[in-house]
């Protein structure tokens, strides 16, 4: 391969992370000359898929050097156990792909509407998520009926436990039989709020600040057993004493609007083959189509300005790449994770105002299928491939004494079958994710899968085959620092600085505003509309439609 | 993937000019083709050629409606050129089926194909369930029982699927109950326990769904004819449709449809002229321990919808039918039929004309 010292570029994207690869096909019909490097040997980045080996070695390479977004990783499971007849085992590495970022998309989503007018939708298959579930506790013995509930041998009796349906709208209200008709009336009346609670400012001014299950309670007069569900509907990281109001109407108003819109039923869909990482390999293939130079295994090392020459080249950057080669860019575009230490540190200001915690995340890969939890929604629908279970604050109740602390965050799991090419048939991954942390997040989340998994029909209860845990950085809201707030002028603006994809588990639609203000920097007046394209010459017109 | 909620940008309203050209293109193929089909029609050509002429043209156009009768000329000529072949007539005992047959089969499954992505395209064109019910009438009329049956079993499939694309097509319902007729004449079955589940589903699936509910009503009278139910199972079904359509109106009484089917069970304890309800046994004092329970429990769903005008309007509608019944009533007062009536002017003013024609029939 030719070097690349000497080149002289418009813009170079540091890291193949979905928001770098979503730039990358925004860029794709520009005449610009685009670098597009990845310092991993893999694309994706921190929401790439990994298959069961490369996700061991990378667990070794973060337990050996954590970095900013991932740290303290480990695994646990055999991965080379010899199947043994009766007793499922792991298949060979490339029949996983094991997602880091596994989020549901709504389907009102802005990234489903670019993807569509940007004409990529073709290159991908989208899933539908199902059925959301939260977990109770009181299991199927108990006076309370559930829809779940069934007989079942009371060995389990700790660990009993049931999933009940979290009611999606009109429908499932209706078909709910442990919902009572005053409930139900009071749930409706609520929903109905809910569609248009934008416009009902009087109804919920006073109460933005205080918690959803005192609004619930006081102005619909919604029972108490139904506040987790509404609750769940938000995915809210904290428990619902802390999940305000304001915070939980829109969410749920989102939920809500996105059901039927792509099919009866389901409101949410997963991108098949490994989240949002096949997102970002069709967003770099776009960008290769379009011209873009990749390299991987190429990281920004340091960057500089170019000291100025008498040409008025805009090309004003210098960076210095991890072999060595300098090249000259008009723009760098990456995330901390890959960009120059230099460019933090002036960046550092801002970095401290951002609020950054970070979360315990796990992936199970479980020898159970899931397929009562995931039915599909009406007759001739397709089958979900995913289905949502909630684990709310305080449900894991543990009757010893050491397990959970019963003042533990939610657990938010989402369930991806093997319709979604990430495991073999007959198993299923569990992404799992917690806002605790340390040691008290790592058991956490065992637990909370351990439940789950006893919560289905089968005795005895399926087995986890393999898992790896870590935790990650999550912010909250994903601001583009693009170096003009930078007091130290060095770099000129030039330097656009994107903050981590947020960890809420549906993708935040601020991730492609992000992406759409790099992108209207770069390209400035003479742009066509965000993501707009017609299909090029010889592609295109084949949706399925018969001419 | 559907471009639901794409918004486009009005930058793409004005065509380039490249695809102005090729709309251009395509509405003179369109034009020449439908000379060379209308010339064709003209010569009485009934050949095999000018059926693929037609094939391109409804495809291109399936709303042009003289085509699909050029169409089924062409086809009846096609199923009479077998004839001369030594082929035996069609009314055989054996499930062979004689040359003839073959190729009358032949076209009319090909033609069955054929509609298909038409159907999903152009889910509400009446010349396209017309000629899918004619190929079907062919099928019965030329193909022995079994080929026929097989043929309509297709169709309940596909008029399955079709609503589950659009549960409210009012053509895939009247299809529907021309397919179960024919698979009950063809098997001489009663349908109605299946097709009454299939009502349960889909009002599961969309609860507003006015088709659905009425489907359910007209069902459930052959329903119990098919299980020849005796009096206790004809009163258990119509306490359990109460019980089915309570939850929907407390869940949702502000949809129509629900109230159309609560109605219809209401005439089915106290039948208006000409009707016959599906418990024709009813003593008056069940009638009248019937309207009560569901007078008072229509009040009930005043709880937390005290805006809802199909709520009035029932309990004005189900006094009525109670008074007929027992002029010294205790359920209601004229100052709660004053009251009910008021609130319904004032949430329906739209209708002023005909609340005021209610306020003089009920003397108040």
């Amino acid at each position: 391969m030719e070097t690349l010292d000497g080149t002289s570029w418009d813009i170079v994207i540091s890291g193949t992370g979905l928001q770098q690869s979503l730039l990358a096909l925004a860029l794709s019909r520009t005449e610009k000359k685009i670098l597009h490097i990845d310092k991993n040997g893999f694309y994706g980045g921190s929401e790439t898929a990994l298959s069961l080996q490369e996700a061991q070695e990378w667990v070794e390479k973060i337990k050996n050097t954590p970095s900013r977004t991932f740290r303290n990783a480990a695994s646990s499971g055999q991965t080379d156990q010899p199947s043994s007849g009766a007793h499922p085992a792991l298949s060979f590495s490339r029949a996983y792909s094991l997602a880091l970022a596994p989020q549901i998309i709504y389907s009102r989503s802005a990234l489903l509407q670019f993807l569509v007018s940007s004409k990529v939708y073709r290159q991908l298959e989208f899933q539908a998520i199902g059925s959301w579930y939260i977990y109770s506790s009181r299991s199927s013995h108990e006076e309370t009926s559930s829809p779940r509930g069934d007989a079942r041998p009371s060995n389990a009796a700790s660990e009993a436990g049931t999933l009940l349906k979290v009611p999606n709208g009109r429908e499932d209200i209706f078909s709910a039989e442990n919902i009572d008709l005053r409930a139900k009336r009071s749930l409706m009346n609520f929903l109905r709020f809910v569609a248009d609670f934008e416009n009902q400012n009087e109804q919920w001014d006073s109460y933005r600040a205080r918690s959803l299950p005192d609004f619930l309670a006081d102005q619909y007069n919604i029972p108490q057993e139904l506040h987790e569900p509404l609750l769940a509907l938000t995915l809210s990281p904290d428990a619902s004493e802390s999940t305000t109001t304001e915070y939980a109407l829109p969410r749920i108003a989102r939920h809500l609007r996105s059901i039927g819109v792509f099919g009866s039923g389901f409101g949410a869909v997963i991108p098949k083959w490994g989240g949002l990482a096949e997102i970002a390999q069709v967003g770099c293939r776009a960008g290769a189509v379009g011209g873009a130079v990749y390299v991987l295994g190429m990281g920004a090392q340091s960057i500089s300005n170019v000291v100025d020459d008498s040409s008025n080249d805009t090309r004003s950057l210098q960076i210095r790449l991890s072999d060595g080669s300098v090249v000259r860019t008009g723009w760098l575009v990456g995330e901390e994770d890959n960009l120059p230490q230099d460019v933090e540190k002036s960046h550092e200001r801002r970095t401290t105002e951002r609020i950054a915690t970070h979360v315990s995340r796990s992936i199970s890969i479980v020898a159970a299928s899931f397929s009562s939890l995931l039915p599909p929604v009406v007759e001739n629908a397709p089958i979900p491939a995913g289905a949502v279970v909630v684990v709310p604050a305080g449900s894991l109740v543990s009757t010893d004494a050491e397990g959970t602390d019963s003042q533990h965050p939610p657990v938010h799991v989402i369930i991806h079958s093997s319709d979604t090419g990430e495991c073999p048939d007959g198993q299923a991954i569990l992404y799992a994710s917690t806002s605790a942390t340390g040691e008290k997040g790592v058991v956490l989340l065992k637990d909370a899968v351990d439940r789950i998994l006893h919560c289905l029909e089968e005795q005895p209860a399926p087995t986890v085959l393999w898992s790896m845990q870590y935790e990650q950085m999550a912010t909250t809201s994903p601001v583009v620092l693009s170096g003009e707030e930078n007091t130290n002028t060095n770099t000129d603006g030039r330097v656009m600085l994107l903050a981590p994809v947020p960890l809420d588990l549906a993708l935040d639609d601020r991730t492609l505003e992000s992406v759409r203000s790099v992108w209207e920097r770069i390209v400035g007046e003479e742009n066509n509309g965000f993501m707009v394209f017609e299909d090029r010459e010889g592609a295109g017109g084949d949706d399925g439609e018969e001419e | 993937m559907a471009s639901h909620g794409v918004s486009r940008p009005a930058v793409a309203a004005v065509k380039s000019e490249q695809a102005r050209r090729q709309e251009l293109a395509e509405i003179e193929k369109y034009k020449s083709l439908s000379e060379l089909v209308n010339k064709k029609k003209a010569e009485n050509d009934l050949s095999l050629d000018a059926l693929d002429l037609t094939t391109k043209l409804v495809s291109l156009n399936p709303e042009y409606y003289t085509l699909w009768n050029y169409r089924r000329l062409i086809l009846l000529r096609l199923f009479e050129q077998e004839q001369g072949n030594g082929g035996s007539t069609g009314s055989e005992a054996t499930d062979a089926l004689s040359p003839r047959q073959q190729v009358v089969e032949e076209l009319i499954t090909a033609d069955l194909q054929f509609l298909i992505p038409l159907f999903f395209k152009n889910p509400k064109c009446y010349w396209l369930w017309n000629h899918r019910d004619w190929l079907l009438q062919q099928a019965q009329a030329q193909l022995p029982p079994v080929t026929a049956l097989k043929l309509w079993q297709g169709e309940l499939s596909l008029v399955g699927k079709m609503l589950s694309l659009d549960s409210r097509n009012f053509h895939g319902w009247g299809y529907r109950r021309t397919v179960i007729a024919k698979l009950e004449q063809l098997q001489d079955t009663n349908m109605a326990e299946s097709e009454f589940e299939y009502t349960t589903k889909v009002i599961k699936a969309s609860l507003s769904n006015f088709s659905a509910w009425h489907y359910r009503g007209n069902l459930i009278p052959r329903l119990l004819d098919s299980c020849q139910a005796d009096s206790t199972t004809r009163r258990k079904r119509l306490n359990d449709e109460f019980k089915f359509i309570e939850q929907a109106l407390w869940t949702d009484p502000y949809d129509q449809s629900l109230w159309g089917y609560h109605q219809l069970l209401i005439l089915n304890i106290v039948p208006t002229a000409g009707r016959q309800s599906f418990v024709s046994d009813l003593t008056n004092s069940e009638r009248l321990d019937l309207l009560e329970r569901e007078f008072k429990g229509t009040r009930d769903l005043l709880e937390g919808a005290e805006k809802c005008k199909w709520i009035y309007q029932a309990l004005l509608q189900y006094a009525e039918l109670y008074l007929e019944l027992d002029a010294s009533n205790r359920l209601f007062t004229t100052q709660d039929l004053r009251h009910w009536l008021d609130q319904l002017k004032e949430l329906d003013t739209l209708r002023t004309g005909r609340w005021n024609d209610l306020e003089k029939k009920l003397n108040l």
